[in-house]
């Protein structure tokens, strides 16, 4: 049958992949209007910006950054002072990390105040809280790399903790995952770069998919009225 | 999903191109003040690491001062038990997250039910655990 309609003018990308006409869905969708008018409804946006420049410049930074004792410190100089607009990229990369955890914590009082975490999007709820944990892991894997003096003690103090974890013998275990070894060491420095730059941005980009994804299913929630 | 008013179908505005206009506005924003930090705050570098000099103060990031100063109040021998403060402020901030997870399961009341003055008892949680992070906060980034 499909040999009757082959020329349906839709090009060749489009009749294969479709992804102009589920766009042309998504742009017949009629937001609520409170959510075009309130700046404090572009949070989610805005977080989701910060996430895309965090992957760009976090990209940008690895061409240069080299996780080991010896080169770590020095590749960040050389990124600050040697390669053209490094020390922008860096600060941006400060910056903007900061600014993801901030506008988190924005969008969600945001959502706790206008009550959008009740039925039917308790778990868009659970998976924001989620990425604000994410957010956090990333703050502090990202805070040893560096390797100066506050990256190597905050994290020494940080990873201490992990061994108090009951029962001992389990707290020993996370101890050592963390760290490598006895103490915060390049093992530390290898196993904090894996987590920073692979499994909490694939976990991370996992959750925001999941996020809009049931935004979507649900639509934005309802304005607020007395 | 979002129930217009009688009358009001069709009338909102569209995702394309009134929904996402609005989001780039909010993005623009966002850039202009990624750029001005970054430009006129660029982030610094302490002294190379040393693991044979312990600094006087070691600070977390801002995010994780509450903690610090939980840790830091918490008595460090409590009822016999060695190094208490540490389990403590872990199992504080297990149970912190987790209840936090659980907020629409906490909060049942009915989805219409929105605006924060129809639901004081738990805006006001809200607004007591909101202060006392941040003052948590203030407290472990001036503490010494």
């Amino acid at each position: 049958m499909m040999d009757d309609v082959p020329h349906e003018n839709k090009g060749f990308f489009e009749e294969r992949i479709g992804i102009i006409s589920s766009l042309k869905a998504e742009g017949a969708d009629i937001i609520p209007a409170h959510a075009t008018r309130w700046p404090t409804y572009f949070l989610g946006g805005t977080a989701l910006l910060t996430f895309v420049i965090q992957v760009i410049t976090g990209i940008l930074l690895m061409f240069y950054y080299k996780p080991t004792v010896d080169e770590a410190y020095a590749s960040i100089q050389f990124i600050m002072t040697e390669v053209e607009f490094g020390w922008f990229v860096r600060s941006v990369h400060h910056w903007c990390a900061n600014l993801f955890v901030i506008i988190m914590m924005v969008h969600m009082c945001r959502v706790f105040l206008t009550g959008s975490y009740k039925r039917p999007r308790e778990l868009h709820w659970v998976s924001g809280v989620f990425l604000l944990i994410m957010g956090l892991g990333f703050g502090f894997t990202g805070y040893l790399l560096p390797w100066d003096q506050i990256a190597y003690w905050a994290t020494t103090v940080g990873t201490e903790m992990t061994n108090s974890v009951p029962p001992p013998a389990f707290g020993e275990f996370l101890l050592h995952f963390f760290r490598g070894g006895e103490n915060v060491s390049g093992d530390t420095l290898t196993r904090f770069y894996a987590l920073h730059v692979m499994v909490l941005p694939i976990i991370t980009a996992l959750l925001v998919v999941m996020h809009l994804v049931m935004v979507r299913t649900t639509g934005i929630s309802n304005p607020v009225e007395k | 999903m979002y129930h217009p008013k009688p009358g009001e179908v069709g009338t909102g505005p569209k995702f394309w191109p009134n929904h996402i206009f609005s989001e780039l506005a909010s993005a623009v924003c966002l850039l202009g003040l990624i750029v001005f930090l970054a430009g006129f705050f660029p982030h610094g570098l302490q002294e190379p690491a040393d693991p044979f000099v312990t600094p006087e103060h070691v600070k977390p990031e801002w995010y994780f001062l509450a903690l610090y100063q939980i840790l830091k109040l918490v008595p460090r021998t409590f009822m016999g038990i060695q190094d208490f403060n540490k389990p403590a402020t872990l199992i504080f901030a297990g149970v912190f997250f987790l209840a936090l997870m659980a907020l629409p399961w906490i909060d049942r009341s009915s989805p219409k039910i929105q605006h924060p003055l129809q639901r004081l008892p738990i805006v006001s949680i809200f607004f007591i655990g909101l202060l006392m992070f941040i003052g948590l906060s203030y407290w472990g980034a001036v503490s010494k």
